[in-house]
């Protein structure tokens, strides 16, 4: 809420400057967003926070920064004057629950003109435009008492008012000019005719005060709060008037707000006070009283205040207290602070009001009952795995447009219901997309050489809706980094002191030569190359390589890493040249040297691949080296050469394949 | 004897002028003082020789080594300084490190203070519920205090009860806790990190998704004292040890009372800092506001079965980007999830 150090002023008389009081202001809770100098005012803009809707009114406001600098406001409350009942219209509530109270004052011959500039400046201040007179006097009465009040050009209406819900399909122009299909969320004005306004949000064009207006409706209600929410929401407004409701408006002020109207009404426009009418009652005021404990404050707040600043602190604010039994004392809070409901309130107010910066500070010993997450350090472990392996991690939306995933082929999605853009319009399943925009962002930059992780959630819908934390690794460029991301697997692998991890050659929607990841027959994940279609929906222009994994999974088998012995005798190697027909694949020939019972093999190594004149086009040579080692000795030569020569054989035995 | 001495000696100098590389040097060391060079020889030789004559013989023998050993050493050194010409003037190699996620790193750090400090970290989910995501924490339905806690809405197919109300992702990542609170008993202390969901309009300041770290402590004698105690040891840890932490009454739903806490500018130093004259990122206001607290709502002890005369807590939350964007003077949130490589190599694990 904006508000004039001149409107503050009304109320009492400041002595500090007008920062002063703003630094004032914000450490008492008011926090004071900006404050700029107006020709000869000061203009606070204040955030009020959804719990004090009396600091939406300059009254609460002033009281508040009085507190503050530790004085009194006055404040003059008009002599309301009960005038002879206005009969000419009745007044009819449909829902009490709606709205509690509604008041009506007719006024005649009132001189609609331009306002004085005293009353400018005070409703400009609090960010309000000045139109005319009779309404500017209204917006005034609201901003200082903070009850909205709304003004019809009487000679407009037709008949009674009526207090009703909207029917489906009713239409409201409102004085903003915009025409509004209204639905039984709404609660309206109307008279015997026709809308009059959106109750407690704005007026309808049709009963507009203007330079032709003679004689006027005040208006002065209590909406209930979640009416008039709904009401707003439906047709998409929010003005100083709904945003008070909203909030709740005190009862109590609502005839002070309503009589100064009428009295500057009288005093700047000439107008004459031709009585009220009023249907539904002011609910009356329960004074809340709270049985508040000395040492409950102290403990709770962790400061030493003694019982007088306790009591002093209250009394401040307004509150009757008075003494209940040892160290207990009775608190009547005041008709104007009606959130003050149970100790904690109060314990709030004293904390506010001692300074929260004179509570001292102090370390707990802190106990705990709550087991360490594993999948959060989990999560970290395999982060600086990956890191250290050489990939960068991102971070990507976990929004996806449910049209790319279709194209994708991906279906059943937990939808979002009121997506900002239809472009991120779904959780995603995959997180495949994030990466590749990753991509083709950097990409589209000339930045190369990118080598990047992500581990995340991927969302999934079933009977239930789901979530699971995934890694995803993506690297672009030649085929040979397919191997290097089945490589940073096989390093995962021994990271986490995996089981024997089975490579399945198998297809797998938008990728090719992709294999899928299995342990225990439980599919890990998988490793592809993105094919050309897919590519083509992402947008990415070179081969990209991508593996995603079960980060759940992954934890799940996880086992523990004990020292093994290593032999302390030489390994003994020997090459075998192997050509390779009709587009064999390593596997076999690895199987048959890893099956030929030589029980002494400790590894084998690629040396060479070749392909050449003497080599056919769908063949190709290799140069396999194999270790050997024993556990208690150095291996002979000839033990060797008759392993070696052992796996040779069997290898000539595959017609497929021929020694060089 | 001495002939043989003397023999040795002139091949050797023969030889040693006509060496030129580096391989010949070695060939003349092993020649003249490997195992099998003719001066060894000449060791085995001297047991046919008289004791006195063995002494004097010996004497010479190790002579005439020492002078080949320190003329073949002067050698190898001369030949390491004339060694090929090398630009030491030329770039180093340029290496690439991979690097973590600043966002990451800077809610690790926040989690891994207060794990030090006796809290344990629990992520929760993403996709929560109603209740868990607003009513346990006290903010009723169709109230303005839901208004800053906008929400996105799931359309999941699954059935709704009364009491969850509608899935959504979180605004926030308090329904962890209040998961927390819900299934165990007190001394209960949780930190929440992670990502969490807003609303809001891409600008350089707002983002539809961001991370939060939010906290809570519930035990017995939990006082607003030991809330402000806590915060500025984090503060300190994490920000450094000069710093100093203002707090503001403020309002949450869950908490009361409650604070919005202001860490004195990391920039200028809260205006000690002479040499910055207009500070750009606390405005020369000396306050940075990093994070909002308070004491737990009776209200929101009491939905999730905890006896509120017999424990208190309190609870903290704060945004992991602005914290990131304060402390390396990024500013722009879209910087986080563009994903630059440019951008993210700037950072790395300290
Ligand atoms: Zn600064």
């Amino acid at each position: 809420m904006k508000v004039g150090l001149n409107f503050i002023k009304e109320f009492f008389k400041v002595n500090v400057t007008a920062e002063e009081l703003a630094e004032k202001l914000t450490m008492s809770g008011l926090a004071v967003e900006s404050l700029k100098k107006e020709k000869n005012d000061w203009i606070f803009d204040i955030e009020v926070t959804s719990n004090r809707y009396d600091w939406l009114s300059v009254m609460g406001i002033a009281g508040e920064a009085a507190a503050a600098l530790g004085k009194n406001v006055a404040i003059n409350y008009p002599k309301v004057v009960s005038l002879s009942k206005y009969k000419d219209k009745k007044i009819s509530i449909e829902d009490i629950k709606d709205c509690s109270v509604y008041t009506g004052r007719y006024m005649q011959n009132v001189r609609v003109g331009r306002s004085p500039g005293w009353l400018c400046e005070r409703i400009r201040g609090c960010g309000v435009k000045e139109i005319n007179t009779v309404v500017d006097i209204a917006n005034y009465c609201m901003l200082k008492w903070g009850n909205p009040l709304h003004v019809f050009d009487a000679d407009k209406i037709k008949g009674n008012i009526h207090i009703r819900r909207a029917k489906s399909g009713e239409r409201f122009f409102g004085l903003d000019e915009k025409e509004r299909r209204l639905a039984t969320d709404n609660l309206v004005i109307a008279d015997d005719e026709k809308i009059i306004a959106l109750a407690g949000v704005m007026g309808a064009e049709n009963t507009k005060v203007d330079d032709k207006t003679k004689n006027i409706f005040i208006e002065g209600a209590v909406f209930d709060p979640v009416c008039i929410r709904r009401s707003r929401r439906a047709v998409g407004i929010d003005t100083d008037s709904s945003y008070r409701f909203e909030r709740k408006v005190n009862p109590a002020y609502l005839q002070f707000a309503v009589q100064q109207t009428v009295n500057l009404l009288v005093q700047l426009c000439g107008a004459k006070d031709m009585g009220a009418c009023q249907t539904g009652r002011k609910k009356s005021i329960q004074h809340k009283k709270i049985i508040l404990e000395f040492n409950k404050v102290r403990e709770y707040l962790g400061a030493q205040l003694t019982d007088n600043i306790i009591k002093n602190i209250l009394a401040g604010l307004g509150c009757d207290v008075k003494k209940h039994s040892v160290g207990k004392i009775n608190v009547l809070v005041p008709q104007h602070r009606l959130d003050l409901l149970r100790e904690v309130d109060l314990y709030e107010e004293i904390a506010r009001f001692y300074g929260y910066d004179n509570i001292p500070t102090d370390i707990p010993v802190i106990s705990n009952t709550v087991n360490r997450e594993g999948l959060y350090h989990f999560k970290n472990k395999l982060r600086s795995l990956m890191i250290t392996l050489g990939f960068s991690e991102i971070i990507s939306y976990s929004f996806e447009d449910q049209k790319l995933l279709e194209e994708l082929g991906y279906s059943r999605f937990v939808q979002i219901s009121n997506p900002l853009r239809s472009q991120e319009n779904v959780m995603r399943p995959t997180l495949v997309t994030g990466m590749s925009k990753v991509f083709a962002y950097n990409f589209n930059r000339g930045i190369k050489n990118c080598k990047f992780f992500e581990i995340a959630d991927l969302y999934f819908r079933a009977k239930t809706i789901t979530e699971k934390p995934f890694l995803a690794v993506g690297i672009a460029g030649g085929r040979e980094e397919f191997l290097l991301l089945k490589g940073v697997f096989n390093n995962i692998v021994k990271y986490f002191n995996l089981d024997k991890i089975i490579f399945e050659n198998k297809p797998i929607n938008n990728f090719t030569n992709a294999l899928v990841l299995k342990i225990n027959g439980k599919e890990l994940g998988f490793i592809g190359k993105l094919d050309s279609s897919a590519a083509k929906i992402l947008g990415i222009s070179s081969d990209f390589f991508f593996m995603q994994i079960n980060v759940g999974l992954l934890m799940d088998i996880e086992k523990t890493k004990k020292y093994s012995k290593f032999t302390q005798f030489p390994a003994v190697s020997r090459d075998i040249s192997v050509i390779m027909k009709n587009n064999t694949q390593f596997s076999i020939v690895e199987n048959i040297i890893m099956q030929s019972g030589a029980e002494y093999i400790s590894g084998i190594e690629i040396m060479e691949f070749y392909k050449g004149d003497k080599i056919e086009d769908d063949a190709l040579a290799c140069t396999v080296r194999v270790h050997y080692c024993a556990k208690d000795r150095t291996l002979r030569s000839d033990e060797v050469d008759h392993m070696d020569n052992a796996i040779r054989d069997k290898l000539l035995q595959c017609s497929d394949l021929q020694l060089r | 004897m001495k002939e043989a001495l003397d023999k040795i000696n002139n091949e050797f100098q023969k030889d040693y002028e006509s060496i030129s590389t580096q391989q010949d040097l070695e060939a003349l060391k092993i020649k003249y003082l490997g195992r099998k060079s003719e001066l060894n020889g000449l060791f085995s030789n001297m047991s046919k020789l008289s004791s006195q004559d063995r002494g004097l013989f010996g004497k010479e023998i190790n002579l005439l080594k020492q002078k080949i050993t320190d003329t073949i050493n002067s050698k190898i050194l001369s030949a390491e300084k004339n060694e090929l010409f090398f630009d030491v003037t030329l770039p180093g190699t340029v290496n690439t490190f991979a690097t973590e996620h600043i966002l990451i790193t800077v809610l690790k750090q926040i989690c891994s203070t207060f794990e030090q400090l006796g809290f344990s970290v629990v992520e929760g989910t993403e996709m929560e519920d109603e209740w868990h995501n607003f009513s346990a924490l006290n903010i009723p339905l169709e109230h303005p205090s839901r208004d800053g806690f906008d929400t996105f809405y799931l359309d999941s197919g699954a059935t709704i009860t009364e009491k969850t109300g509608q899935y959504l992702l979180r605004s926030h990542t308090s329904p962890s806790q209040i998961r927390m609170m819900e299934n165990l008993t007190p001394p209960i202390a949780v930190v929440s990190p992670g990502r969490v969901y807003r609303p809001d309009e891409v600008d350089a300041t707002h983002s539809f998704m961001f991370h939060q770290v939010e906290g809570f402590v519930v035990d017995k004698n939990i006082s607003f004292a030991n809330l402000k105690g806590v915060l500025l040891k984090f503060a300190r840890t994490f920000f450094g040890p000069e710093v100093k932490l203002r707090f503001r009454p403020s309002f949450f739903p869950f908490t009361e009372p409650s604070a919005e806490v202001d860490v004195s500018c990391i920039i200028c130093g809260g205006g000690k800092n002479k040499q910055i004259k207009k500070c750009p990122v606390c405005k020369d206001s000396g306050w940075l506001e990093i994070l909002g607290c308070g004491m737990i709502h009776p209200n929101v002890l009491k939905d999730c079965k905890i006896d509120f005369k017999k424990y208190q807590g309190f609870a903290f939350g704060m945004g992991v980007e602005r914290v990131a964007m304060l402390r390396y003077g990024i500013d722009d949130i879209r910087l986080f999830f563009e994903n630059d490589k440019r951008f993210l190599e700037q950072f790395y694990v300290e």
